[in-house]
């Protein structure tokens, strides 16, 4: 099987349906997401982000990554969304009393 | 009235009369007494840094749509969007850049990039029109802090004078042009304008609104209701500063970001040295951010290493369209960025539990059963807003 993340994530590999390249994607799947299922990903992603960032930090802003790079960085992003209602313990992956979403024109790219 | 307040308190009502302000009459009032002659931000100079770089975009309610170019003498000029032939809409791109000028698609007309005529497509068929008198349509245009500025009014004040204690470049020196640009989100939010600027006017909400997203970011154990340390009340504006607790309890991943990147919400760093004078104006000991407001739809939110900007345009009478950027500065690498997108998506759940709650209150307050406000000092700044739109009135009917 090809690898799709880099050689020391490849502990990772299940979990690269989250390597999206969008606010809006990302958003998406957490929202389409129980709690277990988001804190599936949060729990495993957890323990290796600090490896992750300090990896993604040796990639000057701008220049191209590669594919396998490229994952890995779009499921730092994905964190960052399944973090919000682990970690603010939230009833659901959607907040309560918030304007929805899919009512917003998100930004097209990062 | 509480500490830390400067500026002319007269004419500014706590219990505000709102009746009629979601009126068709009252939008309308808005539209020709306020937006027809106030100075308007509309984008920022860095966007279109080189000759020929424009954008386009649409003004909500006065449906106006607007080219604003950088000329080749460096100036930034606004124009009507519209070939002075027949009136077809000139450019029908976003965003681009041409040095040599706009053409029209109805009959090849060509514009330089100073609003001129260059070409008429078979000119001696026409009387002898002078060339004057077809140059684009040209809106009064200045910037100031990176910001344009556009007035529709000719009689206006110059912006100098319209921006008054914020006119000074000083203010933020070098500030605005240090940051990368990332985000654009906007909404269209069915509520009346006014109201949108209320919510972002005050601290007291913070307590109940973001109590599932930001639970103890401001104020803290010295300061539970979160008062606000420093309002400057002005003519037509008006600034304020929020303090940071300074007992937050960072959640593990705000503890990871801030390893890797530079403090933003919900977490501040409250230490301003070093930053121009506009930062931090009261000088505060736990300073989080600003909220500076430029009458009458800018919101501009100013933090140590990230700002944000909101414009409230009025599209009904129940209607606004609100859009918003975020700033931080521009990530070494792509690893900070990751950390950057922590508050990213934060400061989206908080925005969108304000807007949530804005369309709630509108609901309730257009059915005019509560035509009235009471509100506290610690809400001054909403009610200063009532006395700016009171003064534009006035100047258009005096």
């Amino acid at each position: 099987m090809n690898a799709s993340l880099p050689q020391k994530f490849r502990e990772l590999e299940e979990f690269t349906a989250w390597a999206l390249p969008t606010e809006r994607e990302r958003y998406d799947r957490r929202a389409g997401s129980t709690l277990e299922e988001l804190n599936v990903f949060y729990s495993a992603m957890k323990p290796h982000m600090e490896e992750v960032i300090r990896y993604l930090e040796g990639f000057a802003w701008g220049t191209e990554l590669s594919a396998e790079d490229q994952r890995l960085y779009h499921m730092g992003l994905s964190y960052m969304e399944a973090a919000v209602p682990i970690e603010l313990k939230w009833k659901s992956a959607v907040a309560e009393d918030s304007f929805p979403v899919a009512r917003l024109t998100l930004p097209q790219t990062r | 009235m509480p500490e830390g307040i400067n500026g002319d308190l007269s004419g500014i009502d706590f219990h505000l009369d709102v009746s009629g302000l979601f009126s068709e009459e009252s939008y309308q009032r808005d539209l020709d007494q306020i937006f027809r002659k106030s100075w308007l931000a509309v984008g920022h100079d860095y966007d279109i840094p080189n000759a020929g770089d424009f954008r386009t975009r649409t003004i909500p309610g006065l449906n106006y749509n607007i080219l604003v170019v950088r000329g080749k003498d460096d100036r930034v000029r606004a124009f009507h969007n519209i070939c002075r032939h027949r009136g077809n809409m000139l450019v029908c791109k976003e965003k681009g850049s041409s040095r040599q000028g706009f053409s029209c698609g109805y009959h090849g007309w060509t514009y330089n990039i100073d609003g001129s005529v260059r070409g008429i497509t078979d000119r001696d068929q026409f009387p002898p029109y002078g060339n004057e008198a077809l140059g684009l349509k040209e809106i009064r245009c200045e910037v100031r802090h990176s910001f344009i500025f556009i007035n529709f009014d000719a009689e206006a004040a110059s912006l100098d004078d319209w921006l008054a204690e914020l006119a000074p470049d000083n203010l933020y020196e070098g500030f605005f042009h240090s940051f990368e640009k990332t985000n654009l989100y906007s909404a269209t939010i069915q509520c009346n304008w006014n109201i949108v600027m209320d919510a972002f006017s005050e601290a007291y909400h913070t307590l109940f609104v973001h109590k599932n997203t930001a639970t103890d970011y401001l104020g803290g154990d010295d300061n539970k209701m979160r008062h606000v340390p420093a309002m400057d009340i002005m003519d037509l504006h008006a600034r304020h500063s929020v303090a940071a607790n300074p007992s937050h309890k960072w959640a593990d991943t705000e503890t990871l970001a801030y390893r890797h990147t530079n403090r933003a919400f919900p977490s501040f760093d409250s230490n301003s040295e070093g930053l121009p004078p506009g930062l931090d104006f009261g000088n505060l000991q736990n300073w989080a951010f600003d909220i500076v407001k430029f009458f009458p739809n800018l919101i501009l939110l100013t933090g140590r290493d990230w700002f944000i900007e909101g414009y409230a345009w009025p599209s009904a009478a129940d209607e606004t369209i609100y859009e918003w950027n975020i700033y931080h500065r521009t990530p070494k690498t792509y690893g900070e960025r990751v950390a950057q997108e922590f508050s990213y998506v934060i400061g989206r759940e908080i925005a969108c539990e304000d807007l949530f709650l804005l369309e709630r209150q509108q609901q309730a307050l257009q059915s005019e059963a509560v035509t009235d406000y009471f509100l506290s000092f610690q809400e001054l700044v909403v009610a200063h807003h009532y006395r700016s739109r009171n003064r534009m009135f006035d100047k258009a009917e005096g």
